[in-house]
């Protein structure tokens, strides 16, 4: 195999030279590679066929060019705020160091950037890196949101199927769109303000809770006060509903703002002690 | 499902379904013959994506190309990534499902890229057994198409047409013959793109591929960002000839233009379909018509 390779030393060190965040040149040096391939043997073609018009580490070069210009493109389209709140060049090189970190490991692009927002909190030497960090939980949260399980929501007039005296020990079970982002600064706001065409400046700290959730699919943001996100935290976790207004604070505005979730699609079952009315 | 019935249903001209066109297509519902998905963007996603999906499904012939099968590494096989491919095939009633002849990562990793295999023996039994266990889990012709390569191993033990002649012998598994990627590599590796194209296993091949490529100073590059060139036009010709016709796609993935101009780029291959060379007959004036003025 290529002279003296097995196919999978040869994809291992292949994978090595096409992932390394430098060049394949730098690639083809470093301990890893030269452990599975060594030098001589890649500069005698002992392991691609030469090219009279390219040098083979111009050959790899290929390879290892377009691996970070096409996941970084795939993180720029899902952190669209981050790169506008890093800047172009900090952004990239903040990202390449991630796929470093955090590989893909997945079929589908749409996980790449499960990771971000860990990654950005632990960049101790990142200006504002906490605001980041929040940012891209909520820029997370609306790719989570968009490619959620499909559901169907509850309607208003199938809740009010539900029997007056068992109203408390109903468990409304959210959509797998819903997500609830709880931040320490406004990222909400100032994603607004991003999406509008201004040009938001980082903002203090200031408790914030978004909702992010898809209805007729199109992902929504709504900014909720503390105890609204409490409510839906609760149901959540699986408390039936009178234990979650228990959570809330017992807010009066609780029957309306249900009425208004369910509105807005929120619940995809309502399990009753008698009967479960909808799942999905 | 056998691999002839494939190879006999020629579809027509398709075109590859981009997000970019979508309201163009749901709106307009333009005659096109058949859409091509990447199946990747419909899986482990639950909502625009596949609302979408069914909705195209309902109107026009499908078919499922991937990137991510992963059929050439040494990992082992992801039998969740079947069984998802699978399901969407029986939701979007795929014609058939198509992949790389490559492989796109090892220990686990995925690098989003079509990589190059070795066209030794050994790489060729791996293949075989991964292709034979891959259609038994799909329950169907597994289709491969012959990527675009910016290098090749050393130590091979024979080109990539014998390659594909043993792979298809053994294993009965479709081809998907990209014109475009035989020319790149042909210019890359200089090989001669004629002799590759009269020593393809028709009988398996099931349907082309048409793109536009780069020209950079030392190699050609895959991007699908542009129309097809005329050295590509011109093999497609001769595969059209060797092959008698097969399901034509165009594949526009990057700096996509307007639905139409993709769409008119697509029927420039009726030009070399069977019946389409044939001189059209002289259109008569409709009656009534005044005679054109001035004309000599």
């Amino acid at each position: 195999m290529s002279g003296v390779l097995d196919l999978r030393t040869l994809q291992r060190w292949f994978a090595t030279v096409v992932e390394h965040l430098a060049t394949a040149e730098v690639a083809v040096r470093s301990t890893r590679a030269r452990r599975l391939v060594a030098l001589p043997a890649l500069h005698a073609g002992k392991v691609l066929v030469p090219n009279p018009r390219m040098a083979a580490t111009a050959q790899l070069q290929v390879y290892n060019g377009g691996y970070q210009v096409r996941l970084i493109e795939v993180l720029q389209g899902d952190f669209g705020g981050l790169l506008h709140a890093l800047g172009d060049d900090a952004f990239t090189a903040l990202m390449a160091r991630y796929l470093s970190k955090h590989p893909s490991r997945h079929a589908n692009l749409n996980q790449l950037g499960q990771h971000v927002e860990a990654f950005v909190r632990a960049q101790r030497q990142l200006p504002n890196r906490a605001f980041l960090a929040d940012l891209a939980r909520l820029e997370w949260s609306l790719c989570r949101a968009f490619d959620a399980p499909e559901f169907t929501p509850v309607t208003n007039e199938q809740l009010q199927q539900v029997p007056a005296d068992q109203w408390a020990q109903v468990r409304l079970q959210l959509n797998p769109s819903v997500q609830l982002v709880a931040t320490r600064f406004p990222v909400g706001a100032w994603y607004r303000a991003w999406k509008e065409d201004q040009s938001p400046t980082i903002p203090g700290p200031e408790r914030a809770w978004t909702l992010v959730f898809r209805r007729d699919d199109k992902v929504w943001r709504q900014r909720l006060e503390r105890t609204q996100h409490a409510l839906l935290a609760a149901l959540a976790k699986g408390e039936v509903l009178g234990e979650a207004i228990e959570h809330s604070g017992g807010d009066a505005r609780v029957g309306q703002w249900l009425q208004e979730f369910a509105r807005d699609g929120l619940f995809a079952g309502v399990v009753t002690k008698r009967a479960r009315l909808r799942r999905k | 499902m056998n691999l002839n019935d494939l190879v006999a249903n020629d579809l027509g001209i398709g075109l590859g379904l981009r997000t970019v066109h979508y309201a163009h297509v749901l709106e307009k519902r333009p005659q096109v013959d058949w859409f091509e998905i990447l199946s990747e963007n419909y899986m482990h996603t639950g909502g625009r994506p596949l609302h979408i999906l069914d909705e195209v499904a309902a109107h026009y012939p499908i078919v499922m190309h991937g990137v991510s099968m992963n059929i050439g590494s040494t990992d082992a096989l992801d039998r969740d990534y079947l069984r998802q491919l699978r399901a969407l095939a029986q939701r979007c009633r795929a014609r058939w499902i198509s992949d790389h002849l490559c492989w796109t990562g090892v220990d686990g990793k995925n690098l989003h890229d079509l990589l190059p295999l070795p066209y030794t023996k050994a790489a060729l039994r791996h293949l075989i057994a991964r292709v034979k266990a891959v259609q038994d889990e799909l329950e169907r012709p597994l289709v491969l198409e012959n990527p675009s390569t910016y290098l090749q191993f050393a130590g091979a033990d024979m080109d990539e047409p014998q390659f594909l002649q043993e792979l298809t012998a053994a294993t009965g598994c479709g081809l998907l013959l990209d014109v475009n990627n035989v020319f790149v590599c042909a210019e890359n590796h200089g090989f001669d793109a004629q002799d590759y194209l009269r020593r393809v296993p028709w009988q398996n091949v099931v349907y082309f591929h048409l793109a536009g490529h780069t020209v950079h100073a030392t190699h050609r590059l895959d991007t699908h960002d542009g129309p097809v060139c005329k050295e590509v036009w011109q093999l497609y010709a001769l595969a059209h000839e060797l092959s008698g016709g097969r399901s034509t796609l165009l594949e526009w993935d990057a700096k996509i233009p307007d639905f139409a101009t993709v769409h008119r780029e697509a029927k420039k291959a009726l030009r070399y379909r069977t019946g389409a060379t044939k001189p059209k007959r002289a259109e008569r004036p409709a009656a009534g018509k005044p005679a054109p003025v001035g004309a000599r």
